[in-house]
């Protein structure tokens, strides 16, 4: 068994026992954290690997948060079955982004899909006889089930949340290593050249999108289930940058670091708030500051780097690759290093 | 095999290709040579569809190329270098000779998510077709090496490693001699021409080093300002007036 899945296994392990070890409160922030864990997986996928940058995520998030909130309010769904059809919506949500994003290279898809994100709140408020408007949604979570009465609301609700995010996380992890994986990162680096050796740009750009958009349509739904309740002002522009500094903290182009990266994005601002309330958000924007200095390349690249010490690291500064090709390779290079 | 007629290219108002003729045979080396900006890299740009020509046609065994999409070129057989590298800096060596072998995957998205066994058969098979073409450059011993921070020679293998990948039947190759020192340009000629044998490839090869290009190829194109102004073997075509007036004398 290689490392790496040793790794991820004691990492399960430590995540189901994690709820047993603190209080109601703090359970809670964590299931909070596997939410945003699944959204940043899904932005680093489409940002990390095909190279495409969103500032909109924060959109399909509302929108998977809503089906699920909706379904369940109105229809009487159950919450889990109501999963799947947020993931099937953004999806489609996210390939239609996918399209005119095909012509749109790095600020000018930024600029777009920021619009989304600006225009979410208001178009909740808008169709306010599906969402109550500003009033919000009630979806009550799920109560624990008889067989499990051993487990309190806040445990149960955590874990449920880290059943839905392992198998998210295994399908990442399929899709970006081999052939998928390889062609996608090639989009990013050298799309000119990917055509070449048969890789059909239009398609893998567009599936990019729609998986990115159904992940972060899953966590808007485990968003829901937690929480209960939907409204939207939970939903703002700035959730959408939160997702991006997740990404770029935990480390672009790679799968675990969405956990870390989640991670940050909610315990910093608490902790930022504990030091001082009123200098919170000065604090966490200094706190990311000297993240971005002190580890560009995000948690998971420093621990690469560490990992290639001392063989290849020094080779790996020197780098002659002339990624520009004829007519010059176009596409974002929205990358940490 | 591959037949160029009447190919016209316009950038705005400059005409990079007037009406340009170029036949290759079946297993030839063809040399394209010219001075810079003579519409070299245009022609292989259109080859590989990266370009969008006025007019003409490109047969290619009797399919016309202009009717074909860009990634659809490589499953047609054929294969190009680059003139600058186009490489993935953060893939491995033997990864990005794997790139040559997409276009023989069939697993996507939802096969590669869901760790589908067919996955993982195709996997191994592009592992070995990389690691033959690796080892048919003589790079083996790089394999697991990041392509980042390796000499540029090696680095201009590993891309010829990944054109064969793609087991091409004709090869493009744009300037693999630039870069290289001298004793380097000596083993990638007669590296071309025992893979030209090995593999019954048909070479299409834009260079400015005239030794080689005289040395490896069966028959010469020369362009100048788009047009084609001389073809023919290698002998002839150093020995035409208005070549060595538009080339070779300039060079000299």
């Amino acid at each position: 068994m290689s490392r790496t899945r040793i790794a991820w296994i004691v990492l399960l392990v430590l995540a189901i026992l994690l709820p047993f070890f603190f209080s109601s409160y703090r359970v809670t922030q964590f299931t909070l954290v596997l939410a945003y864990a699944v959204a940043a997986l899904g932005l680093n996928l489409l940002l990390g690997y095909s190279g495409q940058i969103s500032l909109g995520h924060g959109a399909f998030f509302a929108l998977g948060a809503y089906v699920t909130a909706i379904l369940v309010a109105k229809s009487g769904w159950p919450h889990l079955a109501t999963i799947p059809v947020a993931a099937a919506i953004c999806a489609a949500a996210g390939f239609a982004v996918g399209i005119p994003a095909l012509r749109l290279h790095g600020l000018y898809l930024a600029l777009v899909t920021l619009g989304l994100a600006v225009a979410t709140p208001q178009l909740i408020k808008r169709f306010d006889g599906l969402t109550g408007g500003t009033q919000g949604l009630a979806a009550p979570s799920p109560s624990v089930p008889g067989f499990l009465d051993f487990l309190a609301d806040d445990q149960w609700l955590y874990l449920l949340n880290l059943a839905i995010l392992v198998p998210m996380f295994v399908l990442a992890a399929g899709l970006v290593r081999g052939r998928v994986g390889r062609a996608l990162v090639t989009v990013r680096d050298n799309p000119i050249a990917a055509k070449t050796f048969g890789v059909d740009l239009a398609a893998y750009k567009t599936r990019a999108f729609a998986v990115s958009a159904a992940y972060a349509g899953v966590a808007g739904s485990m968003f829901t289930i937690t929480v209960g309740f939907v409204a939207p002002e939970s939903f703002g522009f700035a959730l959408s940058f939160s997702f991006l500094a997740a990404v770029v903290v935990g480390g672009l182009a790679t799968v675990a670091g969405a956990i870390f990266g989640a991670l940050f994005i909610e315990f910093v601002p608490v902790y930022a708030a504990d030091v001082n309330e009123a200098l919170a958000a000065v604090i966490y924007g200094g706190v990311l500051i000297l993240f971005m200095y002190v580890l560009p390349t995000g948690v998971v690249g420093l621990a690469r780097r560490v990992r290639l010490r001392p063989k290849q690291e020094g080779e790996r500064d020197a780098v002659v690759v002339d990624r520009g090709v004829a007519g010059g390779g176009a596409g974002e290079r929205v990358r940490a290093q | 095999m591959l037949e160029v007629a009447g190919l016209t290219v316009r950038f705005g108002g400059l005409t990079a290709l007037h009406d340009v003729e170029l036949t290759v045979e079946r297993g030839q080396v063809c040399g394209l040579i010219g001075p810079n900006g003579a519409g070299k890299t245009t022609l292989f740009n259109c080859v590989s569809r990266l370009v969008e020509p006025a007019q003409g046609s490109i047969r290619f065994d009797g399919v016309e190329l202009l009717d074909r999409r860009p990634h659809e070129i490589a499953g047609l057989g054929i294969a190009r270098t680059f003139q600058h590298l186009a490489l993935v800096p953060s893939l491995s060596v033997r990864e990005n000779v794997m790139l040559g072998a997409h276009h023989r995957g069939r697993s996507g998205f939802l096969a590669a998510a869901l760790h589908h066994p067919m996955v993982r058969r195709e996997e191994r098979a592009m592992t070995t077709d990389a690691e033959d073409a690796l080892e048919r450059v003589g790079l083996s011993h790089l394999a697991d090496h990041p392509a980042a921070g390796l000499p540029y020679g090696q680095l201009k293998r590993v891309e010829l490693a990944r054109a064969l990948c793609e087991t091409p039947r004709l090869l493009c190759l744009d300037e693999p001699a630039s870069g290289l020192s001298h004793g380097e340009v000596a083993e990638l000629a007669a590296l071309l021409k025992r893979l030209a044998a090995e593999l019954e490839l048909t070479l299409l090869l834009v260079e400015h080093h005239m030794a080689l290009v005289m040395q490896v190829s069966d028959q010469v194109v020369v362009l100048d300002f788009g047009r084609v102004i001389a073809a023919g073997p290698p002998r002839e075509v150093q020995q035409d007036a208005r070549v060595i007036e538009a080339y070779l004398g300039a060079a000299a």
